[in-house]
């Protein structure tokens, strides 16, 4: 009989332990994440979460686990220096699985978010709207993309200085990110239509998606560039040569005269 | 100001201007006015535009305000040069249709420019002695003026469809957006550079004119320099100089300073 109490005991306060623990782990990685106040919008949904959370990610051993566990869930906000509460990027985390990048732990693009907790971000400094938008950590992989981008009307506007320039993640996501082969129209123009208000798939059809027009892409476009080449540099040349000859008849004529 | 030397494009051969001939009329001056300083600006906030890779076009865009600001210019004074070709269309209208003057005419290409062509570069090379003798337009003024047009209608439309971008792809397929901005931007590039060589040369810059010439802003043109680069056109008014010549001017010759007005001879566009 007592044998078997000291059993039920030794399970009661092993439950205790493991609760405990978890109690622990949860309050570490929720006060962890934050560099600042952390604000629960619903605490008692966002515990709830934040325990589902690191079980699952204790069980799965999935690299994403831990950050899903504040970012997988809306309603958790930091609070700044300033007192404004600034929600924390959240990520679908279904909608990232099946992205084209769900198979990467979010560390490969986020690696300065290893330390916990993380380390201040200063949102006035450029880097940090480069970092939003997406140039600085697509570019390190997708790097013809980038170039591509820079010679569209979009990467104008940020090499003119236009720090409202739209960059990667404005028009592809940032966590729901799909190839472009499988965009369809209503996403093309769904992209276009943030900025561009009233845009259809008539004009979501002007992106030339970062390449340059060729024989098999934007031929129109392709063959007009060429020819208007060709007629620049002819009409320009013709101007040139004939302002040279002007000038050097007019000199050779008074070389003549003086002689 | 007292008489002023003039320095002929023939070597050796420079005399003291006398009488103006008018040249230009108020509403051609204001044309040109206009249609240079739009001209003037596009190229300058367009420029950047173009060219966004050098590190100069940042820091003029920032200088100006900003890409919205400039954008906002640009586009301004883009409508500021299709008003303007809107009014000289009027006013090739009035001229023909209700003041019945064909003088625009002139303006249109004939066979004889392209012999003038030749002749020039014959002339140029040393195979012909001398000059075409031009009429009202040379070939190259011509070629300036027609030039012009259509730069209007290529980067102009290109411009007003870019600007309503959206609005337009409800008419236009979205596939024309990136040829429009590849006729907008490359003509441009063409046009810039043909003004600033070609037609700064031959108004400004040449030996026998620099360094300015003042016709296209106050309409006249001296007399010897009119009877030198457009001859044809100069024994035309002096066969019919009498109704020509303003009631109240005196046949003397006067220095252009002391007497411009009154040495001024007008003539019919």
């Amino acid at each position: 009989m007592s044998h078997a109490r000291s059993n039920r005991e030794r399970t009661r306060r092993g439950s205790l332990a493991i609760i405990a623990l978890l109690a622990v782990a949860t309050g570490l990685v929720l006060a962890g994440c934050a560099d600042e106040n952390l604000v629960m919008l619903d605490k008692k949904a966002a515990k709830k979460a934040a325990k589902k959370a690191v079980l699952e990610a204790s069980r799965k051993g999935t690299p994403n686990g831990l950050c899903l566990t504040c970012h997988g869930r809306p309603g958790i906000a930091v609070t700044l220096a300033t007192g404004q509460q600034l929600p924390i990027a959240p990520v679908v985390p279904k909608r990232y699985a099946a992205s084209v990048h769900g198979k990467f732990p979010c560390l490969t693009c986020h690696e300065a978010k290893a330390r916990l907790p993380h380390a201040p971000l200063d949102r006035e400094a450029p880097s940090y709207n480069e970092y939003l938008k997406g140039i600085s950590v697509c570019s390190t992989c997708h790097e013809r993309a980038y170039e591509g981008f820079l010679h569209t009307v979009h990467g104008t506007v940020r090499e003119l200085g236009d720090s409202r320039y739209p960059g990667c993640t404005s028009c592809h996501t940032t966590h729901a990110v799909k190839h472009t082969d499988k965009w369809t129209a209503a996403d093309r123009a769904l992209a276009c239509n943030q900025c561009h208000r009233g845009a259809q798939t008539s004009f979501a059809a002007a992106a030339t998606g970062h390449r340059e027009p060729s024989l098999s892409w934007f031929a129109p476009t392709y063959f007009a560039e060429r020819f208007l080449l060709l007629l620049a540099s002819s009409v320009i040349a013709f101007g040139i040569i004939s302002v040279e000859l002007d000038i050097l008849r007019w000199g050779s004529g008074r070389l003549r005269n003086r002689t | 100001m007292t008489s002023q030397e003039s320095k002929s494009r023939t070597p050796g051969k420079e005399s003291v201007q006398e009488e103006y001939i008018v040249r230009f009329d108020t509403h051609q001056r204001i044309q040109h006015f206009l249609m240079m300083s739009a001209f003037i600006t596009l190229a300058l906030t367009g420029f950047p535009q173009k060219f966004p890779d050098i590190s100069v076009s940042e820091w003029w865009v920032n200088a100006l305000g900003g890409l919205r600001t400039v954008r906002a210019i640009h586009r301004g004074a883009g409508f500021v040069m299709l008003a303007v070709c809107i009014y000289h269309l009027a006013w090739v209208f009035v001229r023909i249709g209700v003041q019945r003057r064909y003088g625009a005419f002139r303006m249109v290409p004939t066979l004889q420019d392209g012999r003038d062509a030749v002749q020039m570069f014959g002339y140029y090379l040393g195979f012909a002695s001398e000059r075409p003798r031009f009429g009202r337009f040379s070939y190259l003024e011509k070629f300036d003026y027609w030039a012009v047009f259509w730069g209007i209608v290529m980067i102009g439309t290109s411009g007003v469809v870019l600007t309503f971008a959206v609005t337009a792809t409800g008419v236009i397929p979205g596939d024309a957006l990136p040829l429009l901005r590849g006729i907008h931007s490359d003509e441009a590039v063409l046009a810039v550079c043909w003004i600033g060589i070609v037609h700064m040369f031959n108004a400004h810059l040449a030996p026998w004119v620099f360094p300015f010439n003042p016709t296209i802003f106050t309409g006249k043109l001296s007399r010897e320099r009119y009877a030198e680069d457009h001859p044809l056109e100069y024994a035309e008014i002096m066969s019919s100089r009498e109704p020509l010549v303003r009631a109240s001017e005196p046949q003397t010759k006067a220095p252009m300073a002391s007497q411009p007005e009154a040495a001024a001879i007008e003539r019919e566009m």
